[in-house]
């Protein structure tokens, strides 16, 4: 394999420069008009050889270059048109309007298809010379952003790789990830792997017809990225870098000063602490800092200056023979909390080359490193910190970490960390780092003897290397409160621990694929046939040391574990197969009607023996009714499709070896001997098989007014069956769950986008818009199909919070009407314990009898909102005036409703009893008190004992993502020998509007994490960064 | 013309390459890192672990998780024992204890771990595959399955009443329990118990295995539940006369605290019994006749197995004992000394257990300063302002607020705790095996079965025998009663038997509770918590047919 990308390699080389032979330079000029002949003013022109222009106010370009080059004409609205000099000096030129990217191409799986060709509902996103290239994202999918349909989560961390979802929730719980095909090759890796810089478009296949050729891993849709290619005779250097700033959108008011006190009052107060003198409201070292006026705002002290760098050199180019695209890429970026880092260089190299007019081969090669290493602080205890605290032990000269802040050992300092796994501080080490390497090479061969036959073979090999390590020192024992433990940390050598961990995985995968294009007068066809196979395992191997004290150092942390006294490890192996044959026919008849089928036979090996293989067909029709010639006289109607689809597409989101029953191990004792236990730990299904879902889409695609306005609709309807579901189980089996295939979802949506072209004036202004809105609606079917109370009706799974007939994301809760004053005595004297007492005090949540029987119990409880969204919509502007553009989106996400969606708990952010409320600290919000009676939140001391949610909608609108960019003018670069220059300011996420009391709207986090529990891994959200950043592109 | 030959030849060859490999092949799954059911069980060593399971579930009983956990089977909140921090908490108030209770839910949901590793053990010994060295061998290792499975059953039946008999190992998701009659489950436990008893080995050398004594002393107890005395006395007597084993009452000193030194001269046998190392017939301990097994590692009091969440501390101490280092007004320091151990107060014995059942105890040894700790003196800090010294008595009336009784000062019993940790870590440095069954027990069941078949004198006989080890004065026929019997049982086993079972088995909760637990524990018992609750959660996921709660909850 690596020798024969070797050769690939060197071939490549030697064509290329082979191609660079030197023809005569000669100066040409001319004009560039429309079709009405009006003049076009700042159209691109690009020689094939290198050298560009740009057209003046007069429409008039002069570019020197060489007399056998091609110039291509581009600007934005029109088509763009290619003309070979043949030695002219005088080339003038007259643009077609864009048939709103008609003509484009869209890349639809194993294939391409011409935009109009397209049947199925497919998104097309091109990034390259877009506005929206000069944002600066991180991670591929966040420019996918804005795109009807698909929801994109908030990136809150350093390298993160955000949640993404399309077109609804089809699986109660399976994976939701949409499948990522990247040039052609299902995408095994870390989204990040992916140099966002290298990324040229984006086509998501969101209706089941089209995704079925994916078959079994599409039903949560297919995205697919396409990298840059060469575009020039000349060979092209560009550079680009941009340096940004990050910093903490929506940063939560913790109370300081007099605030904090009065909280702090109250707390102890309502509870019957006497409160009279300051002595008794602060521990002794919050009092000390209190009387030296010490006081830290912890949000601040977690969190850090938080650049962005970027730089990516590309070299790219393309003869008749060869095309080539070549470039190194390195990101810095650092989260906004503290130690909160990534690193990641990369390199992609990208060459074709056609040895004959049938023949030609490739290779596709992409490296990349991640590096993720370091512990950062959670915001979970920031969130709790005393204002009257230490961040350094007293007298250490900022050295040493004070470990309880506030002397209260319950509150540790986050910097520190809890000494748990999961909640490691920066004195522990911490090793997180991948190696990523894939390579595909492929061949091409237009079989000869058939004309339009094509046969394309593609092998892609992918191997990563993940690092992971991590040292808990001794010092990271010391209770900073004792001198005597500073002084000796040694002493703790016997609880040191750490570990190193290496995995490796491997894959391949091989696609065979036969095309056939021909055209018989008005009838055209394009049929597909292949067979694809992968294979993907993951290999283990991890070495444990805890206990160093017989070694009596930890110096050489997890390089050193065999100097621990114990020593444990595992290996692991897991390994997974696919297998899919894979048929499409499109056909359409004189461009006006269309038909495609496909289908895809796949088999994936982690379903239970016989259950392996599923059928997944498709097919979609449409009509271009603008082709018509009854259409004609309606002028304004440039173009006019309506489509509609059908399909089944499988989900196999689940993790290897789930069909079969383990035993588990673990250590007992007999008298003093250790002896290994097992236990059956799972229970088989030997029947697992695909979570199927049927899909049905209608849309129209349409083109109005001189192609100013355009844009498609499209409503689908899903069905989901065979959940693959954790079915939890009665303890009577002994189990807790199971893995199996139960229940329907359905989802029904509808998505429209609209582009127009808003002003278009000869002074070259120009303004356009996007706007896109989609809604979609989720719906569970039924689960198990039982009905134990005999009613008539499938039963709700409240344990799992299933109900039959409604959306997935319930809030199954008690009704709350405010808080009970100290004036509701009727209410309070209406709910009584056994014993006489009032339940309710003042101060309480006042919570609603629903069925009216006197008691407040559990069967009060009722669906009272969804974390589903009502509605999304984004709206994008871009202005362009000669050499500057200006871009801007809006993205919102919308609840409410009379199902009141897209609310979530928020504990923390509403409920004052969520923190520790004696010691920790909390918003600057009202509560309710017996001088201060409030309708808003419970007294400081409730003890929520209903277990209440405390929702709060999450709607928002954001300012997603803004660019301004100058394109110096060819007059000025000419004399720095540069072909383009432009300089941008960007930015995202730049402003939020929501009633969220938390972190953000989209993911729902809380302040300080996910709130309310002191389970460390629910804690672990991060604040959403804002990005505003500076760069450049430089083209020679 | 000769490429295309060559593409063609690659092309073909190829194809024939992907032809040779099976799909089917290419997709079957083997799990290389792990062992599935299928291939767990082929061998005797492979059934040991299995079974091993059971000893960390029995682990699991004592050391689960802090707090009052571990104090719910040993009867909190009942005539014995409750918490004494809070008067507000589950059982003191017995209003909590609901279907959402943890502890019950624990339980519960343990025994029927045991009863899904019995299933499995017991089918997968049929398979005709495994290579056993004898049919003993076989029957033994069923046995152990079958002793375990039914213990599960005459636990669950005892605290729930009649709970769904699974008998074979569940291969597929079923949600359709009905309960079965609490009858039904002690029958189901008898014919397991019955099986154990004649197949199980007499003595092991893996100590902490269960042998045959054990599986007839529960089978005593579930045969008095079945009213079947005869067959109670029967099972009680071959563990008794020798028949499954040579037990005998200890009535001399042995093992690891049976020193010269001055610190251990004047203990007692009694006290033998609970000192650390002690409870196995190995180190010449002839009573235990079920003993859930503790190890200390060489880092100090990590107990392998029977541990989750991490928790790696012997509770016991922790949960029974006062916590006299902690009364700095006595002139403690707040550090615990060794010889007042690290007691922390979650668990008090009530008056009954500390007073009541003592009157008239005359020189029984169980009530002695060694073995039941009442006195405490003076910390070294004591101020001399106070008028006390170091090492003086403290006096009643020294004991002024709730928190001076119910946490820093009430008596300890010396079975839960010791006055030498080790590596003389107070905290960490108590470890020893809890015996599931001991043979008083075993007697105090005999004496029962003759009592409800109206042979007081025979029961009188059986006590005595307990009550003349422990020095106790004698008593005659007319005083044999179940509450005698109850109140025999807290005196020898406090903290150690299953209280909240017996009661719940004999229908005595509630009433032995009003009369005799804890104020509160008294005020809010009602005569449904005779039976624990179904836990809730066990109820909804069965949603196949419904299942009725017991009545009040």
């Amino acid at each position: 394999m690596l020798a024969a990308f070797l050769m690939l390699l060197l071939c490549a080389v030697s064509q290329a420069s082979m191609a660079t032979a030197k023809h005569a330079p000669i100066t040409i000029t001319g004009k560039v008009t429309d079709n009405k002949g009006e003049t076009l003013i700042g159209v691109s022109v690009r020689s094939s050889a290198g050298p560009a222009a740009i057209t003046d106010a007069k429409g008039v370009y002069t570019l020197r270059t060489e007399d056998n080059a091609t110039l291509t004409f581009s600007y934005i609205g029109y088509a763009s048109q290619e003309v070979k000099v043949n030695g002219r000096t005088t080339i003038n030129v007259s643009l077609a309007e864009n048939a709103s990217q008609l003509d484009d191409v869209v890349v639809v799986g194993y294939g391409t298809q011409k935009r109009k060709d397209v049947t199925g509902a497919v998104t097309t996103i091109r990034l390259e010379d877009s506005p929206k290239s000069s944002v600066p994202f991180v991670n591929p999918l966040e420019a996918l952003q804005g795109t009807s349909g698909i929801n994109v989560g908030p990136s809150t961390s350093a390298g993160a790789t955000p949640n993404i979802v399309v077109r609804g929730q089809n699986s109660i719980s399976a994976s939701s990830k949409p499948l990522i095909v990247l040039d052609g090759v299902i995408f095994n890796g870390n989204l990040n792997d992916i140099n966002m810089n290298d990324v040229a478009s984006y086509d998501i296949l969101k209706d089941a017809s089209s995704a079925a050729i994916y078959g079994s891993r599409s039903a949560n849709g297919v995205v697919l990225i396409t990298t840059k290619r060469g575009r020039t005779d000349k060979p092209t250097i560009n550079f680009s870098s941009y340096y940004g700033i990050q910093n903490w959108t929506r940063v939560p008011e913790m109370r300081k000063g007099e605030d904090f006190l009065q909280w702090r009052r109250d707390n102890l107060s309502i509870r019957g602490t006497d409160v009279s003198d300051i002595t008794k409201v602060l521990s002794p070292l919050e009092l000390q800092a209190y009387n030296e006026g010490h006081t830290l705002d912890w949000l601040d002290e977690v969190t850090q200056y938080a650049p962005i760098q970027n730089y990516q050199v590309s070299i790219s180019g393309k003869t008749d023979k060869l095309n080539y695209y070549f470039s190194g890429g390195y990101l810095d970026q650092k989260g906004v909390m503290y130690n909160d880092t990534f690193k990641k260089p990369n390199f992609t190299l990208k060459l074709e080359n056609n040895i004959t007019d049938w023949l030609s081969y490739g290779v596709n090669g992409y490296y990349s490193s991640l590096d993720y290493s370091g512990n950062s602080p959670g915001l979970y205890m920031a969130t709790y910190m005393s204002p009257y605290s230490y961040k350094y032990v007293e007298g250490s000269n900022d050295q040493l970490l004070q470990r309880y802040p506030a002397g209260n050992t319950s509150l540790f300092n986050p910097l520190w960390g809890n000494n748990t796994e999961l909640t490691r501080g920066i004195y522990d080490d911490n090793l997180e780092r991948s190696y990523n390497i894939q390579g595909t090479g492929f061949v091409n061969v237009k079989v000869p003897f058939i004309k339009g036959l094509n046969y394309r073979f593609d092998v892609t090999g992918r191997r990563s290397t993940a690092e992971l390590g991590s040292f808990h020192h001794e010092g990271a024992e010391v209770n900073t409160l004792v001198p005597a433990q500073i002084a000796n940390p040694t002493q703790f050598l016997s609880r040191t621990s750490g570990f190193k961990d290496d995995a490796i995985s491997a894959n391949w995968l091989i696609n065979n694929l036969l095309t056939y294009t021909r055209s018989f007068g008005k009838h055209n066809i394009d049929v597909l046939a292949g067979y694809t196979r992968d294979n993907s395992r993951v290999e283990t191997t991890r070495l444990n040391g805890l206990d160093f004290a017989n070694a009596g150092t930890t110096s050489l942390g997890y390089n050193g574990l065999e100097l621990a006294t114990t020593k444990t490890g595992y290996t692991r192996y897991t390994e997974f197969s696919n297998v899919g044959y894979i048929g499409r026919l499109n056909y359409n008849y004189a461009q006006k009607y269309y038909a495609t089928l496909n289908v895809r036979r796949d088999g994936y090996s982690a379903f239970a023996e016989d259950h392996k293989f599923g059928w997944f067909p498709g097919g979609s029709v449409a009509w271009a009714l603008s082709e018509e010639n009854f259409m004609k006289s309606l002028t304004f109607v440039n173009y006019l499709k309506v489509r509609a689809s059908y399909g089944k597409t499988g989900n196999q989101g689940i993790d290897p070896y789930a069909t079969q029953a383990f035993v588990t191990q673990g250590f007992t004792v007999f008298g003093s001997t250790s002896t290994s236990y097992m236990n059956p730990s799972s229970l088989a299904n030997e029947t697992l098989t695909w979570e199927k879902t049927a899909a049905l889409n209608f849309g129209i695609d349409f083109s109005l007014f001189d192609n100013r306005v355009s844009g498609n609709v499209d409503v689908y309807k899903s069905k989901t069956t065979d959940q693959l579901l954790v079915r939890a189980l009665p303890i009577f089996t002994g189990f807790n769950s199971v893995n199996t295939n139960l229940g329907e979802v359905q989802n029904k949506g509808i998505e429209i986008t609209v582009n127009t072209v808003n002003i278009k004036s000869d002074g070259g202004f120009r303004w356009e818009s996007g706007f896109s809105f989609w809604m979609n609606r989720n719906k569970l079917v039924h689960i198990s199909g039982l009905d134990a109370n005999g009613d008539g009706k499938e039963d709700d799974d409240i344990v799992n919070n299933l109900f039959i007939g409604k959306s997935l994301g319930a809030n199954y809760d008690y009704t709350v009407d405010g808080i009970v004053q100290s004036s509701d005595t009727e209410y309070m004297n209406r709910y009584k314990t056994a014993t006489g007492t009032n339940i309710f005090a003042p101060g309480d949540l006042k919570i609603r009898d629903l069925n009216g029987d006197g008691v407040i119990d559990p069967k009060d409880r009722s669906i009272i909102g969804y974390g589903k969204e009502n509605f999304n919509f984004n709206i994008s502007n871009t202005f362009m005036y000669k050499n500057f553009q200006l871009y801007f989106s809006i993205n919102s996400i919308v609840g409410g409703g009379k199902n009141n969606f897209f609310s979530s708990t928020n504990l923390r952010g509403l409920y004052p009893g969520a923190t520790l409320p004696t010691q920790a600290n909390w918003l600057n919000n009202e509560y309710w008190m017996p001088d201060r009676e409030s309708n808003e939140a419970p007294r400081p001391n409730y003890s929520n004992s209903y277990g209440y949610g405390f929702y709060q909608s999450r709607t928002f609108a954001r300012l997603q993502n803004a660019s301004l960019s100058y394109t110096f003018p060819k007059s000025m670069t000419e004399k720095l020998k540069i072909n383009d220059l432009k300089v941008f300011v960007s930015g995202t996420n730049l402003i939020t509007l929501t009633g969220w009391t938390g972190l953000d709207p989209a993911n729902g986090a809380q302040i300080g994490g996910n709130g309310g529990s002191s389970i460390s891994t629910v804690n672990t959200s991060l604040p959403l960064m804002r990005t505003v950043s500076f760069g450049l592109n430089l083209g020679f | 013309m000769k490429s295309y030959k060559n593409i063609l030849t690659i092309i073909a060859a190829g194809s024939l390459l992907l032809a040779s490999c099976k799909d089917d092949k290419f997709l079957r799954e083997e799990a290389k890192d792990k062992l599935t059911i299928a291939g767990a069980f082929t061998s005797k060593a492979q059934f040991d672990g299995l079974s091993a399971t059971f000893y960390k579930n029995l682990q699991l009983l004592y050391a689960a998780k802090d707090q009052t956990h571990e104090a719910f089977i040993l009867g909190l909140g009942t005539d014995v024992m409750f918490d004494p921090r809070d008067n507000s908490v589950k059982f003191n108030n017995w209003g909590l204890v609901n279907a959402q209770e943890e502890f019950a839910t624990d339980f519960f949901n343990l025994m029927y771990d045991n009863i899904k590793i019995a299933n499995t053990l017991i089918a997968a010994a049929a398979n005709p595959n495994v290579v056993w060295a004898s049919e003993a061998e076989k029957a033994a290792t069923i046995a152990e399955g079958r002793f375990f499975r039914g213990f599960a059953y005459r636990n669950l039946a005892n605290a729930y009443g009649g709970v769904p008999i699974v008998s074979e190992p569940v291969t597929t998701a079923k949600v359709d329990f009905q309960r079965n009659t609490r009858e039904e489950c002690w029958t189901f436990a008898k014919a397991d118990l019955e099986y154990a008893r004649v197949n199980l080995p007499l003595t092991t050398t893996v100590i902490g295995r269960v042998t045959r004594a054990a599986a007839d002393h529960f089978l005593a107890e579930v045969d008095i539940s079945l009213k079947d005395y005869d067959g109670a006395i029967a099972a009680a007597t071959r563990v008794i006369d020798g028949t499954d084993g040579s037990y005998a009452l200890v009535k001399a000193r042995f093992g690891s605290r049976n020193t010269s030194a001055s610190y251990d001269i004047n203990k007692d046998y009694y006290y033998d019994l609970f000192a650390m190392g002690n409870q196995n017939r190995q180190t010449g301990n002839t009573e235990g006749l079920l003993v859930a097994q503790f190890e200390v590692t060489a880092t100090g009091a990590v107990v392998p197995g029977g541990v989750t969440g991490g928790f790696t501390r012997p509770l016991i101490e922790r949960m029974m004992w006062s916590q006299p280092w902690g009364l700095i007004k006595a002139g403690y320091t707040g550090v615990a000394q060794d010889s007042t151990g690290r007691g922390v107060a979650f668990v008090r014995p009530t008056n009954y257990t500390v007073y009541n059942i003592w009157k008239n105890s005359g020189t029984d040894i169980r009530n002695n300063e060694t073995n039941i700790k009442r006195k405490f003196y003076f910390g070294p800090n004591i101020a001399a302002s106070t008028g006390f010294k170091p090492g003086q008595l403290i006096p009643k009336s020294f004991l002024t607020t709730r928190e001076d009784t119910m946490s820093y000062i009430y008596p300890n019993w010396a079975k839960f705790g010791t006055d030498r940790h080790i590596n003389a870590l107070p905290d960490n440095g108590y470890v020893r095996d809890f015996y599931v069954a001991r043979l008083p027990e075993t007697y105090f069941l005999r004496a029962e079965a003759y009592l409800l078949k109206g042979n007081t004198a025979a029961a009188a006989t059986d006590l005595n025998v307990v009550r003349d080890r422990a020095k106790a004065p004698l008593i005659t026929a007319a005083d044999v009663t179940i509450d005698y019997i109850l109140d025999e049982r807290a005196r020898e086993l406090y903290g150690e038997e299953f209280r909240m079972l017996t009661l719940t088995r004999m229908g005595l909760l509630f009433d032995r509770t009003r009369r005799f637990g804890y104020s509160f524990s008294a005020a809010s018992v009602s005569a449904n918590n005779n039976l624990m609750p179904i836990p809730q959660t066990a109820i909804d996921l069965n949603v196949g047919s419904k299942i009725t709660n017991n009545p009040g909850y």
